[in-house]
């Protein structure tokens, strides 16, 4: 064994220790927001089934007048639905229907499209259906 | 002469080396891949990680877009054509309440950008049970209409064109 050798060793083992656990805190870090991003996607699973079953409790047969009426109604019962911490709820009312819009951190927004007429809360819309088909806003 | 011999062969021959010389450089080697190659299988595992949770992202995605559209496709049936809803989407051609439209016109639609088709209604005695699939392709997803509430039954990994 000369210095050399042990110098060589030395930087060998620094140098793999270095990287290693470079690659570990770094695969660490990714494991763990894979896992809270799986998390935080079925709190927003809950969510959207906690919304539409609010709907359903809260009103489960047709409400009078047309559908814009229904519509209105729809977004105020789900303004008042529990939501759980850590989330964003976004309610666009639309002619027919309303998108409700539901916001982790860190994940992409989740929308769906909550028509009145298919939930059994009128069976007539005034105007024609506009608004549904675009882009999220 | 003999003493000269003895004295040169003695001169030339290699001494061995101490049994402690020569093995740091291959345990180091070794160690040092074993570091890395732990931490690349854990790295590994990160990336499967992710990759899985991006295909969680992309799946709830097409579930909303395809629950969406559901929504959308009975909504417009109840308002405008409640009598296609009691008749398998085969049929529609006809119906009563169908009135100056073409019945593929109403198999299809928007929402949210993607382009939408049902595949099949069929009417159950409960109520209904529609299927429908985006047309950028992906997964199809069932939907019950049961008592007037619409219910997902759950998405099937198969092309749209197969069904």
């Amino acid at each position: 064994m000369n210095f050399a050798e042990v110098l060589v060793a030395a930087l060998l083992l620094a140098g793999a220790s270095s990287g290693s656990l470079q690659i570990w805190a770094g695969a660490v870090a990714a494991s763990r927001g894979a896992e809270l991003g799986l998390e935080q996607l079925v709190e927003l699973d809950g969510a959207l089934l906690g919304a539409e079953q609010h709907l359903q409790q809260w009103q489960n047969t047709p409400m009078a007048g047309d559908c814009s009426q229904a519509v209105a109604a729809m977004a105020t019962a789900l303004a008042r639905a529990p939501l759980a911490a850590g989330l964003e709820r976004q309610l666009e009312p639309q002619s027919g229907g309303l998108w409700l819009r539901l916001q982790a951190p860190g994940l992409p927004q989740r929308q769906r499209w909550l028509d009145a007429a298919a939930l059994g809360y009128c069976s007539s819309s005034p105007t024609p259906e506009a608004g549904i088909d675009g882009r999220p806003g | 002469m003999t003493s000269w011999s003895i004295r040169q062969s003695s001169r030339f021959r290699r001494p061995h080396p101490p049994a402690s010389e020569g093995f740091l450089l291959p345990l180091s080697s070794a160690l040092a891949l074993l570091l890395l190659a732990g931490s690349l299988s854990l790295q590994t595992v990160s990336l499967e990680a992710r990759r899985h949770l991006q295909l969680q992202l992309q799946l709830r995605h097409q579930q909303d877009l395809l629950s969406s559209a559901a929504q959308q496709l009975v909504g417009r049936l109840r308002r405008h054509h409640p009598c296609l809803l009691e008749l398998p989407s085969s049929q529609w051609a006809g119906a009563p309440c169908l009135a100056a439209e073409a019945p593929e016109a109403l198999q299809q639609g928007q929402i949210g950008g993607h382009s939408y088709r049902l595949l099949s209604l069929a009417p159950t005695p409960a109520g209904a049970e529609l299927r429908l699939a985006l047309s950028s392709g992906g997964p199809t997803a069932a939907f019950a209409l049961v008592n007037g509430s619409l219910r997902e039954l759950g998405l099937r990994a198969e092309q749209a064109g197969a069904a």
